[in-house]
């Protein structure tokens, strides 16, 4: 969605009472009209690609001010489903959108890539990506731009270069085939899906936008060779160029400095976000930058295998990160999970965010034997308590969860959360928390806003639709309010806003 | 006891509790299930049931230091900093040279000293390196942390020796990558080049980024004389891990082997960009260089490497033809170098080249 620029526009919402927030995540799917179920194509071949996907995607896709989903389909024979939100209702508009599959369905990216004011998007895929240009109004045409890739999982759209013109950088997974397929067995002996360790790991590549047409870059990461999976923009070092976290699966994880001369250099290990704590590599999957800290800057959570335990890296300011997995509680509330989608949200409005993670085995779970798809985890909220994260109850739904999208989808002021679940009906947890006060700013993706307001902690939030897992999210950031908005911040700019919230467009 | 070993060491722990909970109710004093069952609900995340098996181990066996290593560790996990420092210590007290030990003291107390002294013990204790380097980051002495993890991508996976026959055993059992790989270096270790080879395959089968199993079949497979095969392997470990200088040397070597001596050259370089202080590769680079009668460039090279034994006495003969009165010093400090060494063919070349310098 472009945004008009000096415009301010402010809806004031709600009354001022002030009431203790009650807030809970509702799967309410069926009852906003998304039926759609995912289908891995998985028939007893045990294929990788039929275990890691799918994504999906929330976007304003027609401009009309709510969020329109994208849901991504395991089997090629099976086409994505693209529904359009009419005030929280939503209609499957697949039919007649131009969005067609393309091999097996990963992952979901959104972003302006041709600068006419409205998300493009683009589709991984094992077997071919496919880069749509939207015509508005719910079509979307192919671009007709091939973006190479033997195996693409998550992908960003970003200014690296600051040119104007958004780029792309597309994570590549392991250089698996169907024909070279590996007998991989249970520790039992059985036939189960191999982990990435069986094939190689690809480097992800980068494509530099050139007027709207996407050339790659070549060689930008191969430096680093990673079995890539989760991808997240961010300013790690705080010199307000665009760096690439990414979660390698089994390998370190990437940090891709910005060299603001059209080159990126790996400084994970310098950093300390390669390996956790032990200094062993983890599982590195779905990847949440948040404030989870209330300290300014953006910290960094990575979901990993069962037994791992997720991990938390806080950031120091400068570049550098400590593990904080432990002190903060994510690795004991993790250790029994395997965690794909992510994203810090402030589920219960207490200003401090909290991490949802969207969670399923890829290997067979034991206690699990004889059930016919032995992957069901349950998905988690952890609430944050001032930096100590603990599991809320209410998540009680099973299933095999990969991608999660996250955005405001009936614009009640909360954040709700679209998640794909493999070989199962997709969710939509829909946040209750229904604030009376609240402010959300659409500002340029990439965006750091930040407000202080009565009654709770600074806060800061970054723009962006990348993070999570395979999944594009809204760029709309979020701040709960318990009273009047005394400052409002964009990169750094103070932006007149009305003091009791309201949607706020800089 | 063994279904949950297999069990345990293929990556099922929670399927291996059971096992080891029935063996240890049909023998309560057998030490192995209280051992293992401690391990297996570590590795679960079950930290306080992990502290019940070990101290119910250790009331076995006292004096088991696996044990007592294991159980600090969990201690720590569980929150009780104070008492794993103290384990920690009382092993470092039975045992001073206990590098394990030391670096669970650092990891209990935040003492760099603690990881140092691990170091000095064991230099290549990855997780060591690693936890130092991080204190170094807190306190913002990035050079030093830098310093420290420079051979982090090499020795990440290294752990000190430890006389530990239940993890032996239990190691000997993995079907994993690492777990292919260990055996296979006891091959190696043990003549047996061929079964080495063998085992390395399985272990990139099952894990094809382990580029330590890729490193060393390049050596390997080139003393089989599998040119192919050496070439294959280092095709693979200069991309997973183009800054692991053994995989560009053992590469260097097999060329050399061959007489592919530019092939050979570009490999020596390769190891020296990613460690410069990489003396083997270094001479080898003053060896080519010599060959090819380029001294000043031979002599650089065998003053890089520094304290090698091999590049004073090579850098000692360039002096001696060039009539440097240097050169008697040079092959002095070579001979100490290779006495400490205790390579006698080099100290007998030594001998011979300051006999010619004598007469």
């Amino acid at each position: 969605m472009r945004m008009a620029l000096g415009a301010v526009v402010v809806v004031l919402a709600g009354c001022s009472r002030p009431v203790e927030p009650k807030w809970g995540l509702t799967d309410a799917a069926a009852e906003l009209g998304i039926s759609f179920r995912h289908e891995p194509g998985a028939e007893g071949k045990f294929l990788m690609p039929e275990i890691m996907g799918s994504g999906c995607g929330l976007f304003d896709m027609d401009g009309d001010g709510d969020l329109d989903a994208l849901l991504l389909q395991g089997v090629p024979s099976a086409p994505h489903q693209l529904y359009r939100n009419d005030g929280g209702r939503f209609t499957n508009v697949t039919e007649g959108s131009g969005i067609r599959p393309v091999g097996r369905g990963m992952g979901v990216a959104v972003g302006d890539f041709d600068n006419d004011g409205r998300p493009d998007l683009l589709i991984t895929a094992f077997g071919g990506s496919a880069l749509y240009r939207n015509l508005g109004g719910g079509r979307f045409a192919e671009s007709g731009q091939r973006i190479p890739g033997p195996w693409p999982t998550s992908a960003a759209f970003f200014d690296y270069d600051r040119d104007g013109w958004q780029d792309l950088a597309v994570l590549n997974y392991v250089d698996f085939t169907e024909a070279g397929n590996k007998q991989c067995l249970a520790a039992t002996g059985e036939l189960d899906y191999c982990t990435p360790r069986a094939y190689r790991p690809l480097p992800a590549r980068l494509f530099h936008n050139d007027r709207g047409v996407f050339r790659e870059v070549a060689g930008a990461f191969a430096k680093a060779l990673g079995p890539g999976l989760g991808l997240a923009v961010m300013d790690a070092n705080g010199d307000g160029w665009p760096d690439l976290f990414v979660a390698n699966d089994s390998m370190a994880n990437h940090l891709w400095i910005n060299q603001r001369d059209g080159t990126f250099v790996e400084k994970a290990l310098e950093s300390g976000v390669a390996y956790g704590e032990e200094g062993l590599a983890k599982a590195g999957m779905g990847v949440a930058p948040g404030d989870f800290d209330n300290d300014g800057d953006e910290d960094v959570a990575v979901l990993n295998l069962m037994n791992e335990g997720a991990t938390l890296f806080r950031n120091n300011g400068g570049g550098d990160f400590t593990d904080v997995s432990r002190g903060s509680g994510i690795h004991t509330e993790t250790f029994r999970f395997t965690g794909f989608g992510a994203g810090w949200l402030d589920a219960d409005g207490d200003g401090w965010l909290d991490l949802f993670l969207a969670n399923g085995a890829v290997t067979r779970r034991e206690e699990q034997r004889g059930e016919a798809y032995p992957f069901a985890e349950r998905n988690l909220l952890l609430r944050n308590a001032a930096g100590r994260l603990a599991a809320a109850g209410g998540l009680a739904e099973t299933g095999v969860s990969r991608g999660a999208a996250f955005g405001d989808i009936d614009n009640d002021g909360d954040v709700d959360i679209l998640v794909n679940v493999n070989r199962g009906q997709a969710r939509v947890m829909r946040n209750d928390l229904n604030p009376e006060r609240w402010l959300a700013v659409d500002a340029r993706t990439g965006s750091r806003v930040e407000v202080a307001s009565e009654g709770l902690p600074r806060q800061v939030r970054v723009s962006r639709t990348d993070g999570s897992y395979l999944s594009a999210s809204s760029p709309r950031v979020h701040f709960a309010l318990r009273g009047a908005v005394t400052l409002v911040l964009v990169d750094g700019r103070p932006v007149p806003a009305a003091r009791g919230g309201g949607i706020l467009k800089p | 006891m063994r279904l949950g070993m297999a069990a345990q060491a293929n990556g099922l722990p929670a399927f291996a509790i059971p096992c080891y909970e029935r063996a240890a109710a049909l023998d309560p004093d057998l030490f192995a299930a209280r051992y293992y069952l401690g391990f297996a609900e570590a590795a679960r995340g079950e930290m306080a049931r992990a502290a019940v098996a070990l101290r119910a181990a250790l009331r076995l066996r006292a004096e088991s230091v696996p044990v007592r290593l294991k159980l600090a560790d969990v201690e720590r996990e569980l929150g009780g900093r104070e008492e794993s420092a103290r384990m920690a210590r009382e092993l470092i007290g039975r045992d001073a040279g206990n590098a394990t030990a030391y670096y669970l003291l650092g990891r209990a107390t935040d003492e760099a000293a603690a990881f140092e002294k691990a170091l000095a013990l064991f230099p290549r204790y990855g997780a060591a390196q690693f936890a130092l380097a991080a204190l170094h980051r807190r306190a913002n002495r990035l050079a030093e942390a830098a310093r420290v993890l420079e051979n982090y991508d090499r020795d990440k996976t290294a752990v000190p020796p430890l006389d530990d026959a239940e993890g032996a055993a239990l190691a000997e059992m993995a079907v994993t990558g690492p777990g292919l790989l260990r055996r296979a270096q006891r091959a190696d270790a043990a003549g047996d080049t061929a079964g080495a080879i063998a085992l390395h395959r399985q272990a990139v089968a099952l894990d094809s980024a382990l580029a330590d199993a890729w490193i060393n079949l390049i050596a390997l497979e080139a003393r089989v004389g599998n040119a192919a095969g050496a070439r294959e392997a280092y095709r693979q470990a200069a991309a997973l891990a183009p800054g692991r200088a053994e995989g560009h040397y053992n590469f260097g070597v097999f060329c050399l082997g061959v007489r592919s001596l530019d092939e050979a050259r570009v490999a020596f370089l390769a190891a020296v960009r990613a460690d410069q202080r990489h003396a083997d590769a270094l001479v080898n680079l003053g060896s080519l260089a010599g060959e090819r009668g380029r001294l000043d460039e031979a002599a650089r090279y065998f003053e890089q490497a520094g304290e090698s034994a091999r590049a004073r006495f090579h850098l000692g003969q360039i002096r001696m033809l060039r009539r440097d009165g240097r050169a008697r010093a040079t092959l002095e400090e070579a001979r100490a170098l290779a006495v400490k060494g205790r390579d006698a063919g080099l100290l007998a070349a030594i001998d011979g080249e300051l006999a010619r310098i004598s007469r």
